[in-house]
């Protein structure tokens, strides 16, 4: 008898690759389990499936997928994507993408495939540092914490990728952290099944160059007892994290709570079918000039 | 309920534990064994007390829990 599990990996994983070369605890590795559930949940066919991803420990995930994908250059998968998507509407296009690659050297197109209205999924391992390469502050960083390139805690404000998403125009937009497993799971089926931007960012452990606890299960307790759920009240938050003051970001051991939930979900046109309305109406002008 | 653990999957209750933090009926604990990379393993209490909720399947970064209902 075959397990569900057991079922998900041979059909869909390069099983000859696991366990991952991620560091035990890293939250990458429940990203792939939650993708693993949503596309079997829709059974959407493997050879419709595209994974496109940009640099970074994170970027690492379509690797262990039988399914097509690319890793490409860092920051710019969003601009791939697009592409493979632009020419090919009918694939299901999923980009895997780190804090750092995507709202760091890859911010603008980030913003510029919302604008557009792309149909693609984009899912942010958001682990609030550059992990690859040794735990360096990223735009997600929360002020007041320590990481390698701010010994002495960061005094930047921080951006909170998912309300960038809402403001610049994205029709589905939700975050979650990785101890929220059928949530996530839900949210990236939805994502895949909308038309236009999805945006999926996840609060993901690096309990090795982040550090902001030695373990998984320290952040999934962490992720468990300090995350509250997007209403509507909350509009101008500069970070995922709730902080009551700036004084608070200080305190060492505060953390803030995590905002939680699904933020966007509404139905505007997509990129693709305007194009193809475009290229129609564009190809009866010019055979109408020529008769 | 069969709850299984692919131990060669496993990358230990030290720097993971996620099976142990999250199973409601607290049925997963440190086994006191390694596995062949060295990790230590977690182990199944009592699989009768299993409520089939599979969070410990979910919440697996390495896809090495699978929980079964014994059928028939
Ligand atoms: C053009 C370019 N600049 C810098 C780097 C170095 N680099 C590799 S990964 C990375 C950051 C990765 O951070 P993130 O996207 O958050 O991924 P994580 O490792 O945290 O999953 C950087 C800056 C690079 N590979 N290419
Ligand atoms: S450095 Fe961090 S993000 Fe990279 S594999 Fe290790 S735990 Fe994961
Ligand atoms: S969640 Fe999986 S990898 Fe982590 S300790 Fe449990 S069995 Fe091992
Ligand atoms: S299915 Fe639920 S109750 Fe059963 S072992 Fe897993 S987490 Fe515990
Ligand atoms: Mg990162």
């Amino acid at each position: 008898m075959t397990s569900t599990i057991e079922y998900l990996r041979n059909n869909y994983l390069r099983n000859d690759l696991l366990p991952s070369i991620f560091c035990p605890g890293c939250g990458n590795g429940q990203i792939i389990n939650y993708v693993l559930h949503a596309i079997d949940e829709l059974k959407i066919p493997k050879n419709n499936i595209v994974l496109v991803s940009g640099i970074g420990c994170s970027s690492r995930i379509p690797a262990y997928f039988d399914t097509d994908g690319i890793h490409t250059t860092h920051g710019r998968a969003i601009a791939f994507a697009t592409g493979i998507k632009t020419t090919n509407p009918k694939l299901d296009v999923i980009v895997f993408t780190g804090d750092g690659d995507l709202a760091a050297i890859g911010l603008n197109h980030f913003l510029q495939a919302i604008r557009r209205n792309i149909d693609i999924t984009v899912i942010c391992i958001n682990n609030e540092n550059f992990g690859m390469t040794g735990g360096q502050a990223s735009p997600t960083t929360p002020m007041g914490s320590f990481t390698a390139t701010t010994p002495y805690q960061s005094i930047e404000h921080s951006f909170n990728l998912a309300f960038l998403a809402k403001t610049a125009g994205a029709p589905y937009v939700a975050r979650w952290t990785t101890a929220h497993s059928r949530e996530a799971i839900n949210s990236i089926k939805k994502g895949l099944k909308k038309k236009g931007f999805s945006f999926i960012e996840m609060l993901s452990p690096c309990p090795v160059s982040g550090k902001r606890f030695k373990s998984s299960h320290e952040y999934i307790n962490y992720y468990l007892n300090n995350s509250i759920k997007y209403s509507d009240k909350f509009r101008d938050e500069t970070s995922s994290h709730l902080f009551s003051s700036l004084e608070e970001c200080f305190i060492t051991d505060h953390e803030g709570k995590i905002i939680i939930g699904e933020i966007v979900d509404i139905d505007k046109p997509d990129f693709h079918v305007l194009y193809k309305k475009l290229k129609e109406a564009a190809k009866n002008e010019f055979w109408k000039s020529r008769q | 309920m069969i709850i299984k653990i692919y131990e060669n999957l496993c990358k230990g209750i030290k720097g993971c534990g996620n099976c142990i933090e999250v199973c409601p009926k607290k049925l997963f604990i440190n086994s006191g064994n390694l596995n062949k990379k060295g990790y230590i393993l977690p182990k199944i209490v009592d699989p009768n007390q299993c409520i089939h909720c599979k969070k410990c399947e979910l919440i697996c970064p390495e896809m090495a829990i699978s929980v079964l209902e014994e059928s028939g």
